[in-house]
């Protein structure tokens, strides 16, 4: 996946580490009155320079669990916490023994995660068979859910022949392009747009989402790519779509891949004020240290709705950090989380309340993933959920960033991304603007 | 003392020993020779003597210096110039650049000027030709040049290795009259040359080495009167 | 036999360059029909993008020629140059927010002089370092020495800036000449000027000052050179040095050009100039300014008129077909050695 917020939380690693020593909770164990243990099972990358987007959003599965009171229908509901980083960064290995672990735990019933889409490619061919249900809270390949020509793996060949166990709750990349599209026809108002991309696998499939949909709401475009090992100077190609009589560049690839370089020399051709569109791969900071003397004008999407914009989420979000009080305990995943868990807790106690009986673990897995699949209209904090046949979202909102300058305050608050601290562009930040509703 | 001495010269290429214990010297005034089959050393003692190797074993005594591991570009410098086989010209300079290399180590403008026009006057032929790129030139030419180039460094011993090969008879005798000339001038030459008989005929010494070894030496009229030297070099 | 095929080679060669050179000219004067003004728009892009490849491609071929090393590092050593300007700019009290003004040029002047200078010094530094020791060692050995400069100078320039983009002071004027027919800045002009002018001193140092013939001999033979009392050590760390100081200048040229550096610049820059080299003839000095220049405006007429994805196959398909020709590039050392 494109972890799309990811910049956003990428610099509270550190403090983050309190946030487990709080969080507690493992061992409730049968105290009186419990009828035994359920445990909900959660990997994530909770460690070094990943802890940052894991540990809030394991706090997200901890506050639903408080919510829960601790319990369901006199059984302890649990967290059973695992982290899949090894070296400060996601490993699918590590995600695979970590799901064999928790198969291997007849306390868990379902799990909550991964966070990484190349994890979940790993783990769902172990977790398929024992019929364990997963909700991710932040995968956005589409190849994991969806059967398309451009993936090089399939969901049917993941699950080996048993019944879909995975879901997700945030919308996937397939869905950025023509979201942008559509901003930047109607919303822009853009009627000739140039599109460029880097010759990556993502930066070519994102650049041909949006083509499609921007050719079906009637603009027309010009097409180039370009090699990031060989280019220097893309002034050329700009000036190809100004004589073509473009307005703005929609561009399908990553800052690694040079994708926002192209934006850093549009000043000079006088065109530094065209609009510069993308997807997550170039949400970054260093895209906006790229972009030189135009980072203004800069927009990107990211899959997920942004929970600062949901006013249903408001009060939530203010118990979960009353509930949670480190500085960075609030992660751009930690609601979709608190959803994921919610959803599963909702399913245990149908199956509970069915007569499942939890000591017969396999069974009620089972139930519980059959709960889950059918899933319809719950009402979430980012939305109301409905699992389709894939166990895709119905909620399928693609949010729109733009680069604007903030205040030093804005800055500080470090939920934002920004340009590079002590770069000339550090007070230039991605800032909410607008979302898709793909399900609607 | 003699202006060039070899004492004992051990060398080796890797593990491969090329000399053995090799003893020789070139006094003032001389023509010295050295001859022997492919692969005897001959080269090998030209470039252990002008730096491009040095020696495992013995020494190199220049005008009583010790010069054993002295580099190639200072061994220039106190005057020993060679013409290395095959001519080795920078092949795309000009003539007069070539020539002006020769006098790289040098810095005395009105002398390197009079030397050019003495190695003019040596080789006509190279001063017609003097602003024609140096890969161009035909064979004899070039090796006239490989010598004037040598002569430009004003030395005070010049070697000549193989001066004559791949030369046509005529051109052949060209080269050793100019050879003798040289000689005349002062100036000592240490000749290598598998042209044995020729060789010897200029010469006033000569080493015969055989793999590495000096099999004979002696002056090189009694060295053409060998038999031992006519059937191994001179084909009788 | 050889002498058939350099024959048959030499012809078809021939015929194949001109008429790949007919059709190319053919589009372009099309081109120029149809709009001469964005045709001259490109050529200013791809001379000045051209220039600026010349500047680092001589560097590759001088090194290239004279220890037949191909300096991997030396992309890194032409963004060193614009790393090493900006504290010499803070240093005159110019600053990153700094705008043009006439009061700058001597300072700019100077600065030029400096970066080339402590650029040159810093490459001789990693001759005698990293490929002195190893001269006599496997021809692979100072390569992987040469790749792992390349890191570690990128290594240092991230340490040492991190990986932002260095905002650079705008020394340059943005003014423009600017009629119905061409639009030209004085940065465009800037570019061209300085590629023309070090090429020119470049040229007369090496044809006609004695340390630059020596630097030639030595390229052509490095025993013969010692022979005749040239000191060899001297004359690569000459070498080095001009091809630093040349990517250094080439550094700063680019980064007052473009307003921007970053420490990673020289990989994608430096593959381009070595491309350019080699097209040209490595190891010859006119050839790596020539095969610069061609780069930069088959790479800018490709990317305006037919596509950015296709400029490098049809840049690698010429300088295929001209090696295929003409091994030794389009001036390549054709000069036979007897």
């Amino acid at each position: 996946m494109r972890t799309a917020r990811l910049g956003r939380v990428a610099a509270i690693a550190a403090f983050a580490i309190v946030a487990v020593a709080c969080g507690g909770g493992g061992s409730g164990g049968s105290g009186s009155g419990s009828k035994g243990t359920i445990s909900i099972g959660v990997d994530l990358p909770e460690s070094g320079a990943a802890a940052s987007s894991g540990l809030p959003t394991l706090d997200g599965v901890k506050f639903a669990v408080q919510k829960a009171g601790g319990s369901i229908d006199g059984w302890t509901l649990t967290v059973e916490n695992r982290d899949d980083a090894v070296g400060g960064s996601y490993n699918a290995d590590k995600g695979v023994q970590n799901v064999t672990d928790l198969i291997n735990n007849n306390n868990v019933v379902a799990m909550v995660g991964p966070f990484n889409s190349a994890v979940g490619k790993a783990e769902i061919p172990i977790a398929a068979p024992a019929h364990l249900t997963m909700i991710s809270p932040s995968n956005t390949n589409p190849c994991l859910t969806k059967d398309l020509s451009s993936c090089d793996y399939h969901p049917a060949d993941l699950r080996k022949g048993n019944p879909n166990n995975y879901f997700r709750v945030v919308a996937t990349d397939d869905l950025q392009g023509p979201a942008m599209a559509d901003y930047a026809f109607t919303t822009l108002g853009i009627k000739k747009i140039g599109i460029l991309d880097e010759k990556t696998v993502f930066g070519v499939g994102i650049a041909n989402a949006f083509q499609a949909q921007y050719q079906k709401d009637g603009g027309t475009f010009k097409r180039d790519s370009f090699d990031p090992k060989t280019t220097t100077d893309w002034r050329a190609i700009l000036n190809g779509f100004k004589d073509f009589g473009a307005t703005a560049i929609y561009v399908g690839g990553t800052d690694d891949q040079s994708a926002c370089k192209p934006r850093g020399q549009m000043n000079a051709l006088g065109i530094g004020s065209w609009p510069y569109l993308g997807g997550d791969g170039i949400e970054t900071s260093q895209c906006i240290d790229d972009a030189a003397d135009s980072a203004n004008g800069v927009s990107a999407t990211t899959a997920g709705a942004d929970a600062g914009q949901i006013s249903s989420a408001a009060s939530v979000i203010t118990d979960y950090k009353k509930a949670f009080t480190g500085a960075n305990d609030y992660g751009a995943y930690t609601m979709s989380a608190f959803d994921a868990a919610n959803i599963e807790i909702q399913a245990i106690k149908q199956a509970l309340d069915a007569g499942k009986d939890p000591k017969k673990v396999n069974d009620f897995r089972e139930a519980v993933r059959v709960n889950v699949s059918k899933t319809s209209g719950y009402a979430g904090v980012l939305g109301t959920t409905t699992f389709d046949a894939n166990g895709d979202t119905s909620a399928k909102i693609i949010s729109v960033y733009a680069v604007k300058k903030e205040d030093a305050a804005a800055v500080a608050k470090g939920d934002l991304t920004c340009g590079k601290a002590g770069g000339s562009n550090a007070s230039f930040c991605f800032v909410w603007v607008k979302q898709f509703n793909f399900g609607a | 003392m003699a202006l060039l001495e070899l004492h004992g010269v051990d060398a080796f290429y890797g593990r491969v020993q090329a000399l053995h214990g090799v003893t020789l010297e070139v006094d003032k005034g001389e023509i010295v020779a050295l001859i022997g089959s492919n692969g005897a050393g001959k080269t090998t003692t030209l470039r252990t003597i002008s730096g491009l190797m040095h020696p495992a074993k013995g020494q190199v005594i220049f005008d009583g210096q010790d010069i054993t591991f002295t580099d190639a570009a200072k061994i220039v410098q106190l005057g020993i110039c060679q013409s290395p086989e095959g001519r080795r010209l920078f092949a795309r300079m000009s003539v007069l650049d070539n020539l002006l290399m020769g006098a790289y180590s040098r810095s005395d403008r009105a002398n390197i000027a009079r030397d050019l026009k003495h190695v003019y006057e040596l080789f006509p032929r190279v001063e017609e030709r003097r602003s024609q790129i140096a890969g161009t030139l035909s064979g004899g030419e070039q090796q006239m040049l490989a010598m004037g180039r040598a002569l430009m460094a004003r030395p005070k011993v010049v070697m000549l290795d193989e001066p004559s090969l791949g030369l046509a008879p005529i051109l052949v005798e060209t080269i050793f009259a100019v050879i003798k000339e040289i000689n005349d001038e002062g100036t000592p030459v240490l000749l290598v040359e598998q042209n044995a008989s020729k060789a010897l005929s200029v010469a006033h010494r000569a080493y015969v080495l055989e793999t590495g070894v000096v099999a004979k030496e002696g002056t090189g009229r009694e060295l053409l009167e060998s038999e031992d030297v006519q059937k191994a070099y001179l084909g009788m | 036999m050889q002498r058939l095929r350099a024959t048959f080679a030499g012809d078809l060669g021939t015929a194949l360059f001109s008429t790949l050179g007919l059709l190319a000219v053919g589009w372009v004067v099309i081109l120029a029909i149809q709009s001469p003004r964005s045709l001259i728009a490109t050529m200013v892009i791809g001379i000045t993008d051209g220039a600026i490849y010349a500047l680092i491609a001589l560097g590759y071929t001088m090194v290239y020629g004279i220890i037949e090393l191909i300096n991997f590092a030396h992309g890194d050593v032409f963004t060193l140059g614009g790393f090493i300007a900006l504290p010499l700019f803070a240093a005159f009290g110019i600053g990153p927010g700094a705008h043009y003004s006439l009061v700058f040029i001597p300072i700019l002047l100077l600065v030029f002089v400096l970066v080339m200078l402590i650029n040159g010094l810093v490459n001789i530094t990693i001759e005698r370092v990293a490929y002195r020791p190893l001269r006599g060692a496997p021809r692979l050995a100072p390569l992987i020495t040469a790749i792992g400069m390349a890191f570690i100078l990128e290594g240092t320039m991230y340490l040492w800036r991190g990986p932002v983009n260095l905002r650079f002071p705008d020394l340059i004027s943005e003014a423009r000449y600017t009629n119905s027919l061409i639009d030209i800045g004085v940065k465009d002009v800037m570019v061209v000027v300085v590629a023309i002018f070090l090429v020119v001193m470049l040229s007369l140092f090496i044809n006609r000052t004695k340390l630059g013939k020596a630097m030639r001999a030595t390229a052509q033979d490095r025993d013969a050179a010692q022979l005749m009392g040239i000191d060899i050590n001297r004359t690569i760390s000459a070498t080095f040095f001009i091809g630093a100081a040349l990517a250094g200048a080439g550094g700063l040229v680019y980064a007052l050009y473009f307003n921007s550096i970053r420490f990673d610049l020289g990989f994608s820059a430096g593959l381009v100039a070595f491309t350019a080299a080699v097209l040209g003839g490595i190891g010859n000095i006119e050839g790596a300014a020539l095969g610069g220049l061609l780069i930069g405006i088959i790479r800018a007429l490709v990317d305006r008129y037919i596509s950015a994805s296709w400029s490098d196959v049809i840049i690698f398909a010429i300088l295929i077909i001209v090696l295929v020709f003409r091994p030794t590039g389009l001036l390549g050392m054709r000069v036979p050695e007897k």
